[in-house]
């Protein structure tokens, strides 16, 4: 193969080499926060959103959702290992697997096992690895079915405000054996519960003193303002994790993926993702 | 902050990490991990004194697991406290280690 060594007109000053490497950067965040922010799916009598807010210019959390030609929805939210550009480059590798492998899998868990078999070789070369939640929502049953890559479950916020232990469902990271197999575990959500995924950058951002923001205060901010639609409990969280780091720099990718069940049969009208017929 | 010792018995390599093993800190403890010694049957990593350990400190252990498995010696993970044991048990690093240790034998 060959290969360029990192060479510039030495004509540029250092100036107008930073200023194009900016200008670099700046269309890679563009295209990352387009891909992140693509159009939510609508559903009737409930909500679906998602967030992503690098700590860097650009990050290596991802979050995605995928509409079924049954109707059915796939979520999916990942956090790549590292920081900025070369986990925002795996970001974008790991979401044309989750794409992929949402239109030829049946359920999560497969969609894990494809995903791993897509990127394992690639990981492992380059020492990396991406922890993702993978879940689908039936709106007929409605029913979360979920299997686990290495990352948080999700937390359960159920309509009377109490908090939801689910059962667990344990599996390895993408990247980590070449041969995983991902178990599913399913729920189901009653009128006007709350589903909220999460990445790590939530529960351990810091505060001045050092300490973390942890799961307990994030249960205790979601049991404060479940009730609100879904961007409110976005800006809710946001707010309360500002107002606990006061000002402490980011250190970590943010990301939250959000399924709140309303009153009434719940129906995915419509998406920004290709339908299969 | 990280700090790092390091004792070796015989084929035996132990190496202590004290603070914090993330995106930050990361290079000299990945620096130690490649001067083990040629002829080491085991290594322990003594996380005692480990106060966090971010996504890029995990996949260096895993990266030494991996490495492990292809150089033939055990690696085993001491002292780690609740909380760091709760991040590698669900990120998967146990179940690595388990899987690739019995392939090994």
């Amino acid at each position: 193969m060959y290969r360029r060594e990192f060479a510039y007109d030495n004509s540029q000053s250092n100036g107008d080499v930073n200023k194009t490497l900016q200008r670099e950067i700046k269309l890679a965040q563009n295209i990352q926060m387009k891909l992140l922010n693509g159009d939510k799916p609508k559903i009737e009598s409930g909500e679906v959103s998602g967030v992503s807010i690098p700590a860097r210019l650009i990050g290596g959390d991802y979050y995605d959702f995928y509409l079924l030609p049954n109707g059915k929805l796939r979520i999916v939210i990942g956090d790549v290992m590292g920081k900025g550009i070369p986990a925002a480059m795996l970001m974008i590798l790991t979401r044309g697997a989750f794409r992929s492998a949402s239109e030829s899998t049946k359920g999560p868990g497969e969609t894990l096992t494809a995903m791993n078999k897509a990127l394992y070789a690639d990981l492992r070369a380059l020492g990396s690895f991406v922890t993702v939640l993978c879940a689908e929502w039936d709106p007929e049953t409605d029913t979360l079915t979920y299997a686990n890559a290495g990352h948080s479950l999700p937390i359960v916020i159920e309509n009377d405000g109490d908090l939801r232990e689910i059962p667990k469902v344990k599996g390895v990271m993408l990247g980590g054996l070449p041969e995983s197999q991902y178990n599913e575990n399913a729920i189901h959500l009653g009128e006007e519960s709350l589903a909220y995924f999460y990445t790590d950058g939530i529960t351990e951002a810091v505060n001045k003193d050092g300490d973390m923001y942890k799961m307990e205060r994030l249960q205790d901010t979601l049991i404060q303002y479940y009730s609100l639609q879904v961007n409110e409990i976005e800006e809710s969280v946001v707010q309360a994790l500002d107002d606990f780091t006061e000002g402490v720099p980011q250190k970590d990718d943010i990301t939250m993926v959000l399924l709140k069940i309303s009153n009434g049969k719940t129906d995915i009208t419509s998406y920004n993702s290709p339908i299969l017929n | 902050m990280i700090k790092l010792s390091k004792k070796v018995e015989g084929n035996l390599c132990t190496i202590y990490v004290n603070g914090i093993l993330d995106y930050a800190t990361m290079e000299p403890f990945n620096k130690e991990i490649q001067a083990i010694e040629e002829g080491t049957k085991k290594v322990i990593i003594n996380f005692a004194e480990l106060e966090f350990i971010d996504s890029t400190g995990v996949g260096s252990i895993i990266n030494l697991v991996h490495e492990a498995n292809t150089k033939h010696f055990e690696v085993e993970l001491d002292g780690v406290s609740d909380f760091i044991h709760e991040i590698l048990e669900t990120i998967g690093v146990f179940q690595i280690m388990e899987t690739l240790q019995k392939e090994g034998q």
